[in-house]
């Protein structure tokens, strides 16, 4: 046995140890298999899914390389039985192709006649498939391209789709590399993305995945539809890419609540999309409203289930996801890897927060005491009320201004659930506040003066969580968040972790009521942000006396 | 002899029928061998002096028992057996020339037939030389059953047995034979006139070129396994017809069909044997490199440990309980496996285990499984339990893979229950490693180690013991996977540990072991997202410490253990306190404790305590502390345990009658509370399970074989023999003379022959009858009564003697 980095558990995860010499090389020989999932600073896990080895089976990899780095880096006997699961798993990508058949169109063909069979004899696989031509091809009906391949992974027989894609109506894009250049992993991301068809790429909050989006466009040189989660975001991909490439104002165009315009490249946010009337989606025509030489879906572990379903019917075009993460909190992944495509690049964040492009991020958590009266109406409240009741302490507010006192002069965000300890909290700070009544406008200006360094602190709700770009962020407090979902965390990390300009660390306070639910949310935040390698520490709100401003 | 004679002529103290009885022409053989010789039957067949025998015509009869017999075949290989066979089928009037043996097999060498012949000898299964002949001993026909060799009985046979089959062979001789067909035939002649056609190659080969399409197909199905079922019509078909009509196939009943002795001959070439199987089958499918085979067999091995372990650790803290039908249930199956995240199959496999070695021992108080010996368990290196866990599983009489499987009756064997329990288990275990290792043996010489498939370990298994056929089939697949998750095999393929077990070499083992496994980690990595990582097999001690406060995680060689503040506090329950649980994790630990987990331990520990519980029978409660002071002040307050808790409470484990009366005598005027007092449920403190307290080390190895004869043994015996060879005593002639008796009576049996049988009733009083014996056994013997015509039972215990009445066949 050597004496590797890795440690293959019998439950399918892969333990591997950061300190040891070897743990570099081993990091980049499973990444392409394995998902990380929590990145503590001394052993860090990663998780072996049927999603993930075939994922490497997409990016080329085959199941005796696997075994190998497996047996090479680990320290200890790898798991017999994991070793054939794997192999097993890994055999069953590709055995059936879509392609595309001169004569008969799009057709599932197989290597493996009775892989066929076993598909063709399921219930809801008969209706999307045409006639038969031989023992190893089937025809299938083109617009049923996506339902197919999401069944078919359903099965566990993820179908490897080679059919190919429209070439859509050209337009020319360039990148305006003046004073700025791709980043070295940007560029892998975009090969790899251009060479696989469609698929996901996978990078870090922070790490550029707009510059991505517009690199794929202009390799691209087509029509593109953009789709992402709000009119904030929209408006902000169109400030990148009128900055960054050679589009002008007339050739981009927003498809929101507000506006409704269709031009070579369109920005559309997914509320609108997925708006009803009567049963019907009225903007569902946008899809078929130009001929899109590709489609980028931004943020796609927040892609709503309806858009999905649309997506299986514009499988003939290239598509694009970008995300901070494959995890879904509901759990579909699987209709991403069938219906956007398989990873097709991923950069651990620790390793681009190696080469200085994104800010490292210090987390602290302040424990303050409730007094002993809101302890008693804690203890008495109904359990409804229970967390509003500590996430609201007075004490906190105290603490807080302590902390803005701490940073002064530092671009600073307050971020709360509650609109009343917003507003409050805002008072006390003589900050302006962002949350859901304010005018898209007025955001737009608050965060304009936010960016200039016109104002210093805001106090923001949730609004704030999705695609929004502050810069010069530095400082974040949290008073009360919803119940530790894991997005929400993400994406406020996120908003801290744009590269500053002078390189400094980013601050994350959470301010937390000691003993009570609160802590209790914040010990699941803090084992979320532990495991993804922060480093976190924890204050005693006594100790807030002795943060000095820095530097 | 006197042909000519009608009365009785054999004795049961004057021999058999034909010569000497072959018992003591057995006892004879026995007595006229070395010591050697002696020594080495004694070794293959132990049962012989099991228990001591007094003289060799006792230990001739106990050898020609049908239970000895038995026992001695499941031992003899396949030509062996191949042999015995052919001379049983053969030997109906007498011993076996040789040649007549040749002419049975097709296909052989002389030397291997010599040498066979020579092994059964040996072993006492056949008497006899290649001068005079060879002839199975005593009761070999009944030990080897009604289908010697696979082939069915012969036509003489089946149409005394089988009602209708014997008409239907006079009238099958004008349809095979014409020619020799006769008026008034006897079944007897119309077999011979059968026999004749069908021994004949040519004759044979023109009767089958006359038969419907599917016939041979239908022939070759049965020349094998003579009794088969046909489907309700199928005697319809032609072929069927065409057989039935012929005779070539008996009709059993409305569903079975036998093919006749003769007629299997005749389809495997006019020979008992087609080709005797002097090569073992030695080949395997697939190979596999040795560093697979090790990664596999040690991560399983390290696995299985682990779980052992987990598993003595989930029982001790909640022992197994069992179904009243016996076993352990379904539901307290599941329970077991989700404490142990074990995979399923895993559980039943790993209860049937440590209840193998002992580590778990049935309470008959409470009818629950209880971890006896984890303490001891945990005190061994890796190596040493691994080999106790070996040991357990070679020596355990029980075929865990049985479980869940289902019984005839529907139901489905549960964990630990008696259904579950196979005596020859160990037996089975023995043949799967001697076998394995012969397997890989013979493997390619290039250091590729041969995957050991079922079929492949069955085959050959089958090959040294053909009669246990059916008990490998059923026992070894599970018994193979058994060897895997023991890291016996790894990737199919045997081990050298496993080698080193078959050969017996325990201790070598051992080492093996403990050179591969990874040496035991005595630190941890203390993280920030409160975890605690063992990278590897962590010490018992440090592992135990770690469970008290922290609750583990992960599956495999690792292990995580992660901090909660219910752990914790648990931790505090167990009596530590913040700085100890700390002190602990910093000794163990390989980094510096992380923030975090100091402000969790000692968060936790500031909390706890807040409220505090004790016990008490009665309490006093005042609304001023003067008066509680003075309670306590007065010397008389003692007697009754008075303790203050708190400045107006005191409490003591009295009554609180008790307590009133006292308070009233001192002088105090008590009121009782009149709202419901705690209600005190009276637990029963655990009885501390503590075996091995004060015994030494205890040794859980197993005895491997109960069979076993210790070489002292045999040499006494030997000796023993010698002596009563030299004065012999009648006491242990008597003792041999029942199984004369019974030999007689079989001899009678075969050669159709009357016998005069004395018996003894109930009353005592002896009656002297004329019969035709039909069959002997369990203990009753069946006879036909010619003179009444009529079939009746006697039992053996009241037969006082049996005389054989010469020239008068009983069907003639």
């Amino acid at each position: 046995m050597v004496d590797g980095p890795l440690i293959v558990q019998s439950d399918k995860t892969i333990l591997l140890e950061v300190d040891h010499e070897q743990a570099t090389e081993a990091r980049h020989a499973i990444a392409a298999f394995a998902e990380l999932e929590r990145a503590p600073e001394h052993v860090h896990s990663y998780r072996l899914t049927p999603l993930g080895l075939w994922n490497a089976r997409a990016a080329g990899l085959d199941a005796e390389h696997v075994l190998d780095t497996l047996l090479t880096y680990s320290r200890f006997p790898v798991p017999h039985a994991l070793l054939i699961d794997i192999e097993d798993t890994m055999s069953r990508y590709g055995r059936l192709r879509l392609e595309k058949d001169p004569q008969h169109g799009l057709v599932l063909r197989t290597t493996d006649y009775p892989v066929l069979e076993e598909v063709l004899h399921a219930k809801k696989i008969q209706p999307l498939l045409g006639p038969r031509i031989d023992g190893e091809t089937v025809v299938v009906h083109s617009s049923q391209r996506g339902a197919l391949k999401q069944l078919l992974l359903k099965l566990g027989w993820p179908a490897e789709d080679l059919a190919g894609y429209v070439d859509g109506r050209p337009h020319p894009i360039a990148l305006n590399e003046d004073g700025w250049g791709l980043r070295p992993y940007q560029q892998l991301a975009v090969e790899n993305f251009w060479s696989g068809g469609s698929g996901v790429v996978v990078l870090p909050c922070g790490a550029g995945k707009t510059l991505v989006g517009a690199a794929a466009m202009a390799t691209s040189q087509t029509t593109t539809l953009i789709l992402v989660t709000n009119t904030v975001s929209a408006r902000q991909w169109k400030q990148e890419l009128l900055k960054r490439t050679s589009l002008t104002e007339d050739e981009i165009g927003e498809y929101s609540g507000a506006v409704k315009e269709i031009r070579p490249v369109t920005i559309a946010t997914y509320q609108v999309l997925t708006t009803r009337r009567g049963g019907l989606y009225p903007h569902l025509e946008l899809l078929d409203a130009n001929d899109w030489g590709l489609i980028v879906y931004d943020e796609v572990h927040l892609l709503p289930a309806p858009i999905f379903k649309m997506t299986a019917d514009l499988q003939a075009r290239r598509r694009l996801g970008l995300t901070a993460t494959l995890v879904r909190e509901d759990g579909r992944e699987g209709e991403v890897f069938s219906l956007i495509g398989p990873k097709r690049y991923d950069a651990p964040w620790k390793d681009i927060e190696a080469q200085g492009y994104i800010a490292p991020a210090d987390c602290v958590e302040v424990r303050v005491d409730l007094p002993r009266d809101e302890r008693v109406a804690y203890a008495m409240a109904d359990d409804a009320d229970k967390y509003r009741l500590c996430a609201t302490s007075d004490t906190k507010s105290a603490v807080v201004e302590k902390l803005v006192a701490a940073h002064r002069g530092e671009q600073l965000l307050v971020i709360g659930q509650y609109i009343d300890q917003l507003d409050d909290l805002a008072g006390r700070l003589d900050a302006p506040v962002i949350k859901g009544e304010t005018s898209v406008k007025e955001r737009q200006r608050l965060f304009d003066a936010f960016r200039t360094g016109e104002i210093h602190v805001l106090v923001v709700s949730k609004v704030a969580n999705f695609s929004i770009d502050l810069p010069e962020a530095a400082v974040a407090i949290q008073v009360s968040g919803s119940f530790g979902s894991r997005q929400e965390e993400a994406q406020r990390l996120g908003r801290l972790l744009r590269p500053k300009a002078d390189g400094r660390a980013a601050r994350f306070y959470t301010v937390v009521a000691r003993d009570t639910l609160d802590q209790e949310f914040a010990a699941r935040r803090q084992r979320f942000l532990a495991e993804q390698g922060y480093a976190y520490r924890i204050l005693d709100a006594a100790g807030v006396e002795d943060i000095k401003p820095r530097e | 002899m006197d042909p000519s004679r009608t009365g009785p002529v054999v004795s049961v103290t004057t021999g058999i029928l034909g010569g000497m009885s072959a018992i003591r022409a057995l006892a004879e053989d026995l007595g006229g061998r070395s010591d050697d010789d002696l020594r080495r039957l004694l070794t293959v067949r132990p049962d012989l002096v099991l228990p001591p025998v007094p003289d060799f015509a006792a230990l001739a009869a106990r050898a020609s028992t049908r239970v000895s017999l038995q026992r001695a075949l499941e031992n003899i290989t396949r030509p062996q057996l191949q042999v015995l066979e052919a001379l049983t089928v053969l030997d109906m009037d007498g011993p076996v020339p040789q040649r007549g043996l040749e002419r049975a097999i097709r296909v052989y060498t002389v030397e291997d037939l010599q040498e066979i012949l020579h092994e059964l000898v040996h072993r006492a299964l056949c008497t006899g030389s290649a001068e005079d002949g060879f002839q199975p001993v005593g009761a070999m026909a009944e030990a080897l059953g009604p289908y010697p060799a696979g082939l069915g009985r012969p036509f003489g046979v089946l149409a005394r047995a089988v009602p209708r089959y014997g008409p239907a062979l006079i009238g099958a001789v004008a349809l095979v034979a014409a020619e020799r067909a006769r008026e008034a035939m006897t079944p007897a002649a119309a077999a011979v006139a059968l026999d004749a056609v069908i021994a004949d190659p040519e004759g044979w080969a023109r009767l089958l070129a006359g038969a419907p399409t599917g016939t041979v197909a239908l022939l070759d199905r049965l020349r094998d396994n003579p009794v088969g079922s046909i489907g309700p019509g199928d005697d319809a078909s032609p072929a069927v017809r065409w057989l039935l009509d012929r005779c070539l196939l008996a009709s059993l009943d409305a569903l079975h069909v036998e093919l006749p002795r003769e007629v299997g001959t005749a389809l495997r070439g006019h020979a008992v044997v087609a080709a005797l199987a002097t090569d073992r089958p030695l080949a395997v499918e697939a190979t596999t490199r040795a560093s697979l085979r090790d990664n596999a067999a040690f991560g399983t091995m390290a696995e299985t440990l682990r779980l052992v372990t987990a598993l003595l650790h989930a029982i001790a803290a909640t022992p197994v309980a069992t179904l009243r039908s016996g076993g352990v249930g379904v539901r307290e199956l599941r329970r077991v496996r989700e404490v142990l995240r074990a995979e399923e199959g895993e559980t039943p496999w790993l209860l049937e285990l440590v209840a193998a070695v002992g580590l778990i021992t049935l309470d008959p108080d409470d009818s629950r499984w209880k971890a006896s010996r984890l303490d001891t368990w945990e005190s061994l290196d890796r190596d040493a339990q691994w080999v106790l866990l070996v040991e357990g599983w070679l020596a355990v009489d029980r075929a865990p893979a049985l479980v869940g499987s289902r019984l005839p009756d529907g139901a489905s064997v549960n964990a630990l229950a008696a259904e579950a329990s196979r005596p020859d288990a160990p037996m089975v275990r023995r043949r799967l490693l001697t076998v394995a290792a012969e397997l890989t043996g013979a493997g390619p010489p290039d250091g590729a180690s041969p995957v050991l498939t079922g079929p492949s370990v069955l085959a050959l298994a089958s090959w040294y013991q053909p009669r246990l056929h059916r008990r490998f089939e059923r026992l070894l697949p599970g018994m193979l996977v058994e060897a895997a998750f023991l890291g016996l095999t790894g990737g199919g393929a045997l081990t050298e540990a496993g080698r080193l077990v078959a050969e017996d070499r325990f201790d070598d083992a051992a080492r093996s072991v403990r050179d591969a496994l990874p040496a035991p980690v005595a630190h941890v990595v203390l993280q920030a997202d409160l975890t605690a990582v063992a990278p590897g097999y962590l010490q018992p001690e440090v592992a135990r410490g770690l469970r008290r406060m922290a609750t583990p995680e992960g599956q495999g060689p690792a292990t995580t253990y992660r901090f909660s503040a219910d752990s914790v506090r648990a931790a505090l329950d167990g009596g530590d306190d913040a700085s100890t649980i700390l002190a602990f994790l910093s000794t163990h630990s390989a980094t510096q404790i992380p923030q975090a987990l100091t402000y969790l331990v000692e968060d936790t520990a500031a909390r706890y305590g807040g409220l505090r519980v004790g016990r008490a029978g009665s309490y006093l409660r005042t609304e001023d502390d003067a008066v509680a002071a003075t309670v306590l002040a007065d010397p008389r307050s003692l007697v009754l345990g008075i303790v203050q808790v708190a400045p107006t409470v005191l409490v003591s484990p009295a009554s609180p009658q008790e307590l009133t009366a006292l308070l009233r005598n001192l002088g105090f005027t008590p009121a009782n509370d009149t709202v419901a007092g705690p209600t005190v449920a009276r637990t029963t403190v655990p009885r501390e399970d503590t075996p091995g307290a004060g015994t030494p080390a205890m040794r859980l190895r197993s005895r491997l074989n109960p069979w076993s004869v210790a070489e002292e043994e045999i040499s006494a015996q030997i000796t023993a023999l010698r002596s009563a060879t030299a004065s012999p005593g009648s006491d242990a002639r008597a003792a041999s003379e029942t199984l004369l008796g019974l030999e007689t009576l079989r001899s009678a049996i075969r050669s159709r022959s009357r016998i005069s049988l004395g018996t003894a009733d109930s009353g005592g009083h002896h009656e002297r009858q004329v019969l035709v014996p039909l069959s002997v056994s369990g203990g009753r013997l069946r006879v036909f009564d010619p003179e009444r015509q009529v079939e009746k039972v006697v039992s053996v215990h009241r037969i006082m003697d049996v005389e054989i009445l010469e020239g008068s066949p009983a069907d003639g």
